[in-house]
Protein backbone atom coordinates (compact mmCIF):
# COMPACT_ATOMS: atom_id res chain seq x y z
CA UNK A 1 0.00 0.00 0.00
CA UNK A 2 1.18 3.52 -1.08
CA UNK A 3 2.87 5.69 1.88
CA UNK A 4 0.92 8.97 2.54
CA UNK A 5 2.90 12.54 3.00
CA UNK A 6 0.84 15.55 3.71
CA UNK A 7 2.64 18.46 2.04
CA UNK A 8 1.88 21.90 3.82
CA UNK A 9 2.68 25.35 1.98
CA UNK A 10 0.96 28.21 1.56
CA UNK A 11 2.29 28.50 -2.45
CA UNK A 12 0.76 26.28 -4.92
CA UNK A 13 3.30 25.72 -6.98
CA UNK A 14 5.77 24.43 -4.69
CA UNK A 15 2.71 22.03 -3.48
CA UNK A 16 2.37 20.94 -7.19
CA UNK A 17 6.09 20.45 -7.73
CA UNK A 18 6.55 18.69 -4.17
CA UNK A 19 4.03 16.06 -5.37
CA UNK A 20 5.32 15.52 -9.19
CA UNK A 21 8.69 14.51 -7.44
CA UNK A 22 6.60 12.99 -4.38
CA UNK A 23 3.77 10.87 -6.84
CA UNK A 24 6.60 9.80 -9.33
CA UNK A 25 8.15 7.70 -7.01
CA UNK A 26 4.35 6.19 -6.20
CA UNK A 27 3.60 8.30 -2.74
CA UNK A 28 0.30 8.73 -2.10
CA UNK A 29 0.15 13.05 -1.52
CA UNK A 30 -2.06 15.12 0.99
CA UNK A 31 -2.22 18.87 0.73
CA UNK A 32 -2.91 21.34 2.70
CA UNK A 33 -2.29 25.01 2.48
CA UNK A 34 -1.25 26.37 6.00
CA UNK A 35 -0.83 24.46 9.26
CA UNK A 36 -3.99 25.09 10.49
CA UNK A 37 -5.51 23.24 7.32
CA UNK A 38 -3.15 20.47 7.69
CA UNK A 39 -4.40 20.18 11.19
CA UNK A 40 -7.44 19.65 9.54
CA UNK A 41 -6.22 17.55 7.12
CA UNK A 42 -5.09 14.68 9.31
CA UNK A 43 -8.84 13.58 10.67
CA UNK A 44 -7.03 10.81 12.17
CA UNK A 45 -5.85 9.18 8.79
CA UNK A 46 -2.44 7.26 8.63
CA UNK A 47 0.30 9.78 7.40
CA UNK A 48 3.64 8.73 7.08
CA UNK A 49 5.62 12.21 6.81
CA UNK A 50 5.18 14.93 6.84
CA UNK A 51 6.70 18.12 4.39
CA UNK A 52 6.20 21.52 5.72
CA UNK A 53 7.03 25.30 4.60
CA UNK A 54 7.86 27.46 7.51
CA UNK A 55 6.43 30.90 6.60
CA UNK A 56 2.86 30.83 6.03
CA UNK A 57 -0.53 32.61 7.23
CA UNK A 58 -2.56 31.16 10.03
CA UNK A 59 -0.50 28.99 11.44
CA UNK A 60 3.41 29.02 10.54
CA UNK A 61 5.17 25.58 10.05
CA UNK A 62 7.10 25.57 13.21
CA UNK A 63 3.68 25.79 15.46
CA UNK A 64 2.47 23.29 13.26
CA UNK A 65 4.92 20.92 14.11
CA UNK A 66 4.21 21.69 17.64
CA UNK A 67 0.88 20.87 17.55
CA UNK A 68 1.62 17.91 15.41
CA UNK A 69 3.29 16.58 18.20
CA UNK A 70 1.05 16.59 20.46
CA UNK A 71 -1.84 14.91 18.51
CA UNK A 72 -2.42 11.13 19.34
CA UNK A 73 -0.36 8.76 16.25
CA UNK A 74 1.21 11.62 14.65
CA UNK A 75 3.95 12.05 17.85
CA UNK A 76 6.32 9.65 16.20
CA UNK A 77 5.64 10.82 12.24
CA UNK A 78 8.56 12.33 11.21
CA UNK A 79 8.47 16.07 9.46
CA UNK A 80 10.62 17.78 6.97
CA UNK A 81 10.93 21.17 7.41
CA UNK A 82 10.85 22.64 3.84
CA UNK A 83 11.67 26.39 3.11
CA UNK A 84 13.84 29.31 2.21
CA UNK A 85 15.30 29.73 5.28
CA UNK A 86 18.53 28.82 6.35
CA UNK A 87 19.79 30.85 8.92
CA UNK A 88 20.68 28.65 11.92
CA UNK A 89 17.73 30.20 14.63
CA UNK A 90 15.40 29.13 12.68
CA UNK A 91 16.60 25.73 12.06
CA UNK A 92 17.49 25.28 15.70
CA UNK A 93 13.63 25.80 16.18
CA UNK A 94 12.55 23.43 13.67
CA UNK A 95 14.66 20.96 15.60
CA UNK A 96 13.52 22.18 18.69
CA UNK A 97 9.69 21.50 17.55
CA UNK A 98 10.48 17.83 16.25
CA UNK A 99 11.37 18.20 13.32
CA UNK A 100 13.87 15.67 11.50
CA UNK A 101 15.30 17.57 8.87
CA UNK A 102 15.63 20.75 7.08
CA UNK A 103 15.86 21.33 3.55
CA UNK A 104 16.09 24.67 1.79
CA UNK A 105 14.61 25.72 -1.21
CA UNK A 106 15.28 24.69 -4.08
CA UNK A 107 15.10 21.30 -3.57
CA UNK A 108 17.04 18.49 -6.11
CA UNK A 109 13.95 15.90 -6.60
CA UNK A 110 16.01 13.09 -6.29
CA UNK A 111 17.63 14.60 -3.16
CA UNK A 112 14.60 15.10 -1.53
CA UNK A 113 13.14 11.67 -2.25
CA UNK A 114 16.51 10.24 -1.00
CA UNK A 115 15.40 12.00 2.45
CA UNK A 116 12.12 10.58 2.97
CA UNK A 117 12.98 7.22 2.13
CA UNK A 118 15.45 7.77 5.18
CA UNK A 119 12.78 9.19 7.07
CA UNK A 120 10.21 7.14 6.60
CA UNK A 121 9.28 3.66 8.08
CA UNK A 122 9.62 0.51 5.70
CA UNK B 1 16.46 63.42 12.06
CA UNK B 2 13.88 64.54 8.88
CA UNK B 3 12.80 68.30 9.46
CA UNK B 4 11.68 67.38 13.16
CA UNK B 5 10.29 71.40 13.42
CA UNK B 6 8.35 72.29 10.63
CA UNK B 7 7.00 75.80 10.75
CA UNK B 8 3.46 75.52 9.39
CA UNK B 9 3.45 77.89 7.02
CA UNK B 10 6.12 75.22 5.34
CA UNK B 11 4.12 72.60 6.55
CA UNK B 12 3.40 70.37 3.40
CA UNK B 13 6.97 70.89 1.85
CA UNK B 14 8.25 69.90 4.98
CA UNK B 15 5.93 66.71 4.64
CA UNK B 16 6.69 66.61 1.19
CA UNK B 17 10.52 66.78 1.80
CA UNK B 18 10.57 63.73 4.50
CA UNK B 19 8.86 61.03 2.41
CA UNK B 20 10.39 61.72 -0.25
CA UNK B 21 14.21 61.62 1.55
CA UNK B 22 12.16 58.33 2.94
CA UNK B 23 11.48 57.29 -0.85
CA UNK B 24 15.05 57.47 -1.51
CA UNK B 25 16.23 55.69 1.38
CA UNK B 26 13.52 53.17 0.99
CA UNK B 27 13.14 52.33 -2.98
CA UNK B 28 16.83 51.62 -3.50
CA UNK B 29 16.49 47.88 -1.44
CA UNK B 30 12.75 47.40 -2.15
CA UNK B 31 13.88 47.99 -5.73
CA UNK B 32 16.82 45.99 -5.45
CA UNK B 33 15.57 43.30 -3.74
CA UNK B 34 12.59 43.10 -6.97
CA UNK B 35 15.46 43.16 -9.09
CA UNK B 36 16.80 40.15 -6.97
CA UNK B 37 13.37 38.45 -7.41
CA UNK B 38 13.65 38.83 -11.30
CA UNK B 39 17.09 37.80 -11.52
CA UNK B 40 17.02 34.00 -9.24
CA UNK B 41 13.77 33.52 -11.40
CA UNK B 42 16.35 33.49 -14.31
CA UNK B 43 14.50 35.60 -16.20
CA UNK B 44 11.81 33.04 -17.56
CA UNK B 45 9.20 35.38 -15.66
CA UNK B 46 7.66 38.34 -18.31
CA UNK B 47 4.76 38.75 -15.69
CA UNK B 48 7.35 39.15 -12.58
CA UNK B 49 9.39 41.73 -14.64
CA UNK B 50 6.29 43.56 -15.97
CA UNK B 51 5.68 44.09 -12.43
CA UNK B 52 9.08 44.98 -11.12
CA UNK B 53 9.23 47.82 -13.87
CA UNK B 54 6.17 49.03 -13.16
CA UNK B 55 7.27 49.82 -9.31
CA UNK B 56 10.32 51.26 -11.16
CA UNK B 57 8.15 53.51 -13.31
CA UNK B 58 6.06 54.80 -10.67
CA UNK B 59 9.03 55.08 -8.46
CA UNK B 60 10.77 56.95 -10.82
CA UNK B 61 7.94 58.82 -11.46
CA UNK B 62 7.33 59.83 -7.77
CA UNK B 63 11.00 60.78 -7.71
CA UNK B 64 10.59 62.99 -10.57
CA UNK B 65 7.72 64.77 -9.33
CA UNK B 66 8.46 65.67 -6.72
CA UNK B 67 11.95 66.35 -6.36
CA UNK B 68 13.99 66.29 -9.18
CA UNK B 69 16.29 68.60 -8.90
CA UNK B 70 17.70 67.64 -5.78
CA UNK B 71 18.27 64.18 -6.38
CA UNK B 72 19.66 63.65 -10.36
CA UNK B 73 22.15 61.06 -8.17
CA UNK B 74 19.36 58.25 -7.93
CA UNK B 75 17.75 58.96 -10.72
CA UNK B 76 21.20 58.18 -12.47
CA UNK B 77 21.05 54.61 -10.16
CA UNK B 78 17.85 53.70 -10.72
CA UNK B 79 17.26 55.63 -14.71
CA UNK B 80 13.07 55.77 -15.57
CA UNK B 81 12.63 53.46 -18.47
CA UNK B 82 11.49 55.22 -22.00
CA UNK B 83 8.09 54.09 -21.11
CA UNK B 84 7.91 56.05 -18.16
CA UNK B 85 7.39 59.47 -20.09
CA UNK B 86 4.44 57.91 -21.06
CA UNK B 87 2.99 57.58 -17.87
CA UNK B 88 -0.65 58.84 -18.06
CA UNK B 89 0.25 62.31 -15.10
CA UNK B 90 2.97 63.37 -17.73
CA UNK B 91 0.75 66.18 -19.10
CA UNK B 92 1.64 69.69 -17.19
CA UNK B 93 -1.90 71.31 -18.84
CA UNK B 94 -3.89 68.84 -16.76
CA UNK B 95 -1.73 68.22 -13.84
CA UNK B 96 -3.69 68.90 -10.17
CA UNK B 97 -0.89 69.36 -8.06
CA UNK B 98 -0.87 67.53 -4.71
CA UNK B 99 1.89 66.90 -2.14
CA UNK B 100 3.69 63.93 -2.15
CA UNK B 101 1.82 62.18 0.64
CA UNK B 102 -1.25 62.53 -0.84
CA UNK B 103 0.36 61.46 -4.23
CA UNK B 104 1.71 58.24 -1.95
CA UNK B 105 -1.61 57.92 -0.66
CA UNK B 106 -2.89 57.20 -4.23
CA UNK B 107 0.16 55.92 -5.88
CA UNK B 108 1.17 53.23 -3.11
CA UNK B 109 -2.31 51.27 -3.50
CA UNK B 110 -2.01 50.77 -6.82
CA UNK B 111 1.55 49.56 -6.26
CA UNK B 112 0.47 47.20 -4.22
CA UNK B 113 -2.61 45.80 -6.38
CA UNK B 114 -0.31 45.77 -9.11
CA UNK B 115 2.29 43.74 -6.74
CA UNK B 116 -0.19 41.46 -6.13
CA UNK B 117 -1.65 40.99 -9.34
CA UNK B 118 1.67 40.18 -10.25
CA UNK B 119 2.57 37.54 -8.13
CA UNK B 120 -0.75 35.80 -8.24
CA UNK B 121 -0.52 35.36 -12.04
CA UNK B 122 2.81 34.14 -11.55
CA UNK B 123 1.96 32.09 -9.21
CA UNK B 124 -0.78 30.37 -10.82
CA UNK B 125 0.92 30.05 -13.92
CA UNK B 126 3.53 28.20 -12.80
CA UNK B 127 1.66 26.49 -10.72
CA UNK B 128 -0.37 25.71 -14.45
CA UNK B 129 2.91 25.01 -16.01
CA UNK B 130 4.51 22.17 -13.28
CA UNK B 131 1.17 20.28 -14.08
CA UNK B 132 1.58 20.96 -17.34
CA UNK B 133 5.30 19.13 -17.17
CA UNK B 134 3.91 16.71 -15.54
CA UNK B 135 1.23 15.57 -17.51
CA UNK B 136 3.66 15.57 -20.95
CA UNK B 137 6.14 13.55 -18.33
CA UNK B 138 3.63 10.92 -17.91
CA UNK B 139 2.37 10.57 -21.52
CA UNK B 140 6.41 10.13 -22.84
CA UNK B 141 6.71 7.75 -20.12
CA UNK B 142 3.43 5.88 -21.34
CA UNK B 143 4.44 5.81 -24.78
CA UNK B 144 8.18 4.56 -23.74
CA UNK B 145 6.42 1.94 -21.66
CA UNK B 146 4.34 0.72 -24.53
CA UNK B 147 7.42 0.72 -26.57
CA UNK B 148 9.22 -1.13 -24.63
CA UNK B 149 6.57 -4.14 -23.68
CA UNK B 150 6.58 -4.31 -27.75
CA UNK B 151 10.21 -5.06 -28.10
CA UNK B 152 10.08 -7.72 -25.11
CA UNK B 153 12.30 -5.54 -23.21
CA UNK B 154 9.57 -4.99 -20.00
CA UNK B 155 10.20 -7.30 -17.13
CA UNK B 156 8.15 -10.31 -17.37
CA UNK B 157 6.48 -8.82 -20.23
CA UNK B 158 5.37 -10.86 -23.32
CA UNK B 159 7.18 -9.34 -25.88
CA UNK B 160 8.31 -9.30 -29.49
CA UNK B 161 11.49 -11.10 -29.14
CA UNK B 162 9.87 -14.16 -27.01
CA UNK B 163 7.50 -14.63 -29.46
CA UNK B 164 10.03 -15.10 -31.75
CA UNK B 165 11.99 -17.42 -30.01
CA UNK B 166 8.85 -19.85 -29.54
CA UNK B 167 7.88 -19.27 -33.14
CA UNK B 168 11.66 -20.54 -34.42
CA UNK B 169 11.08 -23.90 -32.30
CA UNK B 170 8.04 -24.58 -33.48
CA UNK B 171 9.18 -24.11 -37.15
CA UNK B 172 11.75 -26.02 -36.23
CA UNK B 173 9.73 -28.70 -35.27
CA UNK B 174 7.89 -28.52 -38.78
CA UNK B 175 11.29 -28.62 -40.56
CA UNK B 176 12.55 -32.02 -38.34
CA UNK B 177 8.98 -33.50 -39.10
CA UNK B 178 9.54 -32.69 -42.86
CA UNK B 179 13.00 -34.23 -42.56
CA UNK B 180 11.84 -37.46 -40.94
CA UNK B 181 9.33 -37.85 -43.96
CA UNK B 182 12.26 -37.98 -46.57
CA UNK B 183 14.14 -39.72 -44.25
CA UNK B 184 11.27 -42.61 -44.29
CA UNK B 185 10.73 -42.07 -47.91
CA UNK B 186 14.37 -43.02 -48.20
CA UNK B 187 14.00 -45.85 -46.05
CA UNK B 188 10.86 -46.98 -48.77
CA UNK B 189 13.79 -46.59 -52.02
CA UNK B 190 16.36 -48.58 -50.33
CA UNK B 191 13.66 -51.16 -49.84
CA UNK B 192 12.71 -51.36 -53.43
CA UNK B 193 16.16 -51.48 -54.40
CA UNK B 194 16.94 -54.54 -52.65
CA UNK B 195 13.57 -55.90 -54.50
CA UNK B 196 14.96 -55.09 -57.64
CA UNK B 197 18.22 -57.48 -56.64
CA UNK B 198 15.77 -60.25 -55.77
CA UNK B 199 13.87 -59.98 -59.04
CA UNK B 200 17.35 -60.43 -60.81
CA UNK B 201 18.08 -63.68 -58.69
CA UNK B 202 14.48 -64.76 -59.94
CA UNK B 203 15.21 -64.33 -63.44
CA UNK B 204 18.86 -66.70 -62.93
CA UNK B 205 16.30 -68.96 -60.95
CA UNK B 206 13.91 -68.92 -63.98
CA UNK B 207 16.83 -68.93 -66.50
CA UNK B 208 18.60 -71.69 -64.24
CA UNK B 209 15.04 -73.96 -64.73
CA UNK B 210 15.12 -73.57 -68.37
CA UNK B 211 17.94 -74.98 -68.58
CA UNK B 212 17.16 -77.95 -66.20
CA UNK B 213 13.85 -78.55 -68.67
CA UNK B 214 16.24 -78.38 -71.58
CA UNK B 215 18.81 -81.01 -70.10
CA UNK B 216 15.89 -83.49 -69.05
CA UNK B 217 14.53 -82.91 -72.40
CA UNK B 218 17.74 -84.12 -74.18
CA UNK B 219 17.70 -86.66 -71.12
CA UNK B 220 14.30 -88.14 -72.28
CA UNK B 221 15.47 -88.13 -75.59
CA UNK B 222 18.58 -90.28 -75.29
CA UNK B 223 16.94 -92.70 -73.36
CA UNK B 224 13.87 -93.05 -75.54
CA UNK B 225 16.53 -94.04 -77.77
CA UNK B 226 17.80 -96.53 -75.97
CA UNK B 227 14.17 -98.00 -75.38
CA UNK B 228 14.15 -98.15 -79.16
CA UNK B 229 17.13 -100.12 -79.14
CA UNK B 230 16.16 -102.08 -76.58
CA UNK B 231 13.07 -103.25 -78.46
CA UNK B 232 9.94 -104.96 -77.27
CA UNK B 233 11.21 -104.69 -73.93
CA UNK B 234 11.99 -101.25 -74.07
CA UNK B 235 8.54 -100.44 -74.92
CA UNK B 236 6.98 -99.60 -71.33
CA UNK B 237 10.09 -97.30 -70.95
CA UNK B 238 9.96 -95.42 -74.22
CA UNK B 239 6.74 -94.49 -73.07
CA UNK B 240 8.23 -93.34 -69.45
CA UNK B 241 10.97 -91.79 -71.57
CA UNK B 242 8.33 -90.15 -73.58
CA UNK B 243 5.94 -88.38 -70.63
CA UNK B 244 9.25 -87.51 -69.36
CA UNK B 245 10.42 -84.91 -72.71
CA UNK B 246 6.76 -83.88 -72.14
CA UNK B 247 7.42 -82.77 -68.46
CA UNK B 248 10.91 -81.51 -69.75
CA UNK B 249 8.98 -79.24 -72.44
CA UNK B 250 5.82 -77.82 -69.89
CA UNK B 251 9.01 -77.06 -67.04
CA UNK B 252 10.47 -75.09 -69.99
CA UNK B 253 7.35 -73.49 -70.85
CA UNK B 254 7.02 -72.98 -66.92
CA UNK B 255 10.55 -71.28 -66.57
CA UNK B 256 9.95 -69.11 -69.61
CA UNK B 257 6.73 -67.51 -68.23
CA UNK B 258 8.28 -67.20 -65.08
CA UNK B 259 11.29 -65.41 -66.52
CA UNK B 260 8.95 -63.14 -68.86
CA UNK B 261 6.48 -62.54 -65.22
CA UNK B 262 9.83 -61.49 -63.53
CA UNK B 263 10.74 -59.58 -66.53
CA UNK B 264 7.37 -57.44 -66.09
CA UNK B 265 7.94 -57.27 -62.34
CA UNK B 266 11.31 -55.81 -62.72
CA UNK B 267 10.30 -53.79 -65.08
CA UNK B 268 7.45 -52.49 -62.72
CA UNK B 269 10.04 -52.00 -59.93
CA UNK B 270 12.51 -50.16 -62.02
CA UNK B 271 9.90 -47.27 -63.23
CA UNK B 272 8.39 -47.12 -59.43
CA UNK B 273 11.96 -46.73 -57.94
CA UNK B 274 12.84 -43.88 -60.84
CA UNK B 275 9.58 -42.30 -59.99
CA UNK B 276 10.18 -42.59 -56.25
CA UNK B 277 14.00 -41.31 -56.87
CA UNK B 278 12.24 -38.28 -58.61
CA UNK B 279 9.64 -37.45 -55.50
CA UNK B 280 12.72 -37.94 -53.29
CA UNK B 281 14.89 -35.60 -54.68
CA UNK B 282 11.54 -32.65 -54.76
CA UNK B 283 10.87 -33.53 -51.62
CA UNK B 284 14.73 -33.03 -50.07
CA UNK B 285 14.90 -29.97 -52.03
CA UNK B 286 11.39 -28.87 -50.91
CA UNK B 287 12.73 -29.37 -47.18
CA UNK B 288 15.81 -27.12 -48.24
CA UNK B 289 13.92 -24.53 -49.77
CA UNK B 290 11.42 -24.58 -46.60
CA UNK B 291 14.61 -24.08 -44.23
CA UNK B 292 16.19 -21.33 -46.03
CA UNK B 293 12.72 -19.49 -46.41
CA UNK B 294 12.09 -20.05 -42.86
CA UNK B 295 15.33 -18.81 -41.80
CA UNK B 296 14.87 -15.99 -43.89
CA UNK B 297 11.97 -14.98 -42.48
CA UNK B 298 12.72 -15.88 -39.10
CA UNK B 299 15.72 -13.56 -39.46
CA UNK B 300 14.12 -10.83 -40.87
CA UNK B 301 11.73 -10.62 -37.61
CA UNK B 302 14.98 -10.83 -35.70
CA UNK B 303 16.36 -8.08 -37.43
CA UNK B 304 12.91 -6.39 -36.64
CA UNK B 305 12.87 -7.13 -33.68
CA UNK B 306 16.42 -6.53 -33.14
CA UNK B 307 15.43 -2.54 -34.50
CA UNK B 308 12.61 -2.23 -32.27
CA UNK B 309 15.17 -3.28 -29.13
CA UNK B 310 17.67 -0.55 -30.28
CA UNK B 311 14.51 1.60 -30.50
CA UNK B 312 13.47 1.08 -27.09
CA UNK B 313 17.25 1.44 -26.07
CA UNK B 314 16.56 4.73 -27.17
CA UNK B 315 13.79 5.74 -25.75
CA UNK B 316 14.66 4.44 -22.46
CA UNK B 317 17.79 6.52 -22.30
CA UNK B 318 15.53 9.55 -23.90
CA UNK B 319 13.50 8.94 -20.88
CA UNK B 320 15.92 9.11 -18.79
CA UNK B 321 17.09 11.94 -20.22
CA UNK B 322 13.66 13.62 -19.89
CA UNK B 323 13.22 12.75 -16.04
CA UNK B 324 16.59 14.56 -15.79
CA UNK B 325 14.74 17.67 -17.42
CA UNK B 326 12.09 16.82 -15.75
CA UNK B 327 14.19 17.65 -12.07
CA UNK B 328 15.40 20.30 -13.52
CA UNK B 329 12.35 22.34 -14.08
CA UNK B 330 10.78 21.02 -11.32
CA UNK B 331 14.25 22.98 -9.04
CA UNK B 332 13.88 26.03 -11.53
CA UNK B 333 9.81 26.20 -10.95
CA UNK B 334 10.41 26.85 -7.27
CA UNK B 335 12.38 30.09 -7.72
CA UNK B 336 8.47 31.32 -7.78
CA UNK B 337 8.34 30.56 -4.48
CA UNK B 338 11.39 32.63 -3.51
CA UNK B 339 10.13 35.29 -5.98
CA UNK B 340 6.74 35.16 -4.46
CA UNK B 341 8.11 35.40 -0.93
CA UNK B 342 9.66 38.74 -1.87
CA UNK B 343 7.35 40.31 -3.49
CA UNK B 344 4.92 39.62 -0.50
CA UNK B 345 7.91 41.38 1.86
CA UNK B 346 7.66 44.26 -0.82
CA UNK B 347 4.45 44.25 -0.26
CA UNK B 348 3.93 44.37 3.18
CA UNK B 349 6.33 46.95 3.48
CA UNK B 350 4.42 49.06 1.04
CA UNK B 351 1.28 48.52 3.00
CA UNK B 352 3.12 49.65 6.22
CA UNK B 353 4.19 52.80 4.52
CA UNK B 354 0.63 53.46 3.46
CA UNK B 355 -0.95 52.73 6.59
CA UNK B 356 1.68 54.96 8.63
CA UNK B 357 1.02 57.99 5.86
CA UNK B 358 -2.47 57.39 6.44
CA UNK B 359 -2.08 57.64 10.15
CA UNK B 360 -0.67 60.45 9.96
CA UNK B 361 -3.09 62.04 7.31
CA UNK B 362 -5.78 61.29 10.05
CA UNK B 363 -4.02 62.96 13.04
CA UNK B 364 -2.52 66.14 10.51
CA UNK B 365 0.49 65.20 12.09
CA UNK B 366 4.33 65.57 9.87
CA UNK B 367 5.73 62.17 9.00
CA UNK B 368 8.82 61.25 10.33
CA UNK B 369 10.26 57.65 10.14
CA UNK B 370 13.04 56.06 12.45
CA UNK B 371 14.89 54.65 9.57
CA UNK B 372 17.17 52.29 11.24
CA UNK B 373 14.24 50.76 12.96
CA UNK B 374 12.38 50.76 9.22
CA UNK B 375 15.51 49.39 7.85
CA UNK B 376 15.44 46.68 10.61
CA UNK B 377 11.95 45.82 10.51
CA UNK B 378 12.24 45.32 6.40
CA UNK B 379 15.51 43.29 6.92
CA UNK B 380 13.55 40.60 9.58
CA UNK B 381 10.81 39.69 7.07
CA UNK B 382 13.65 38.20 4.83
CA UNK B 383 13.63 35.10 4.25
CA UNK B 384 16.00 34.21 1.57
CA UNK B 385 19.93 34.69 1.56
CA UNK B 386 19.55 36.74 -1.28
CA UNK B 387 17.25 39.34 -0.04
CA UNK B 388 19.99 40.14 2.73
CA UNK B 389 22.17 40.63 0.20
CA UNK B 390 20.03 43.13 -1.90
CA UNK B 391 19.52 44.61 1.62
CA UNK B 392 23.36 45.30 1.90
CA UNK B 393 23.13 46.71 -1.19
CA UNK B 394 24.17 44.02 -3.81
CA UNK B 395 22.01 43.14 -6.75
CA UNK B 396 21.48 39.89 -4.86
CA UNK B 397 23.24 36.71 -5.09
CA UNK B 398 22.65 34.73 -8.03
CA UNK B 399 20.48 31.56 -5.79
CA UNK B 400 21.79 28.11 -5.86
CA UNK B 401 20.13 25.40 -7.90
CA UNK B 402 22.07 22.47 -6.83
CA UNK B 403 22.86 20.44 -5.04
CA UNK B 404 19.77 20.71 -2.40
CA UNK B 405 20.78 22.25 1.24
CA UNK B 406 19.65 19.20 3.65
CA UNK B 407 20.28 19.11 7.46
CA UNK B 408 19.74 16.38 9.33
CA UNK B 409 18.53 16.51 12.95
Amino acid sequence: MAKTILIVDDSASIRQVVKIALTGAGYEVVEAVDGMDALKKLDGRKINLVISDVNMPNLDGIGFVKQLKQKSGYQFTPVIMLTTESEAEKMRQGKEAGAKAWVVKPFQPAQMLAAVTKLIQP
Amino acid sequence: MLNPNPSPSTHEQAASGALHLALCRFAPPLLALLFAGVHVYGGGSVALAGGAMVLGILIAFALDRTAAPQQAATRSLYPAPAAASGSPPAQPAAAETVGLDELCKKVLPLWSRHLEMVRAQTEDAVTDLAGRFQGLTQRVGKAMEASSQAAGEASGGEGLMATLERSRGRLNGVLSALRSSVESRHKVLEDMSRLSELTDALQTMAAEVGEIAARTNLLALNASIEAARAGEAGRGFAVVADEVRKLSTQSGQTGQRIRETVDGVSQTISQTLSLAHTYAEADQAGVAAAETGVGEVLSDFHGAGDALARSATILREENSGIGDELAGVIVQLQFQDRVGQILTHVLQDIAKLEDMLSRHASDGSSPAFDLRAWMDALASTYSTAEQHAAHRGGQGAAAKSAPTDITFF
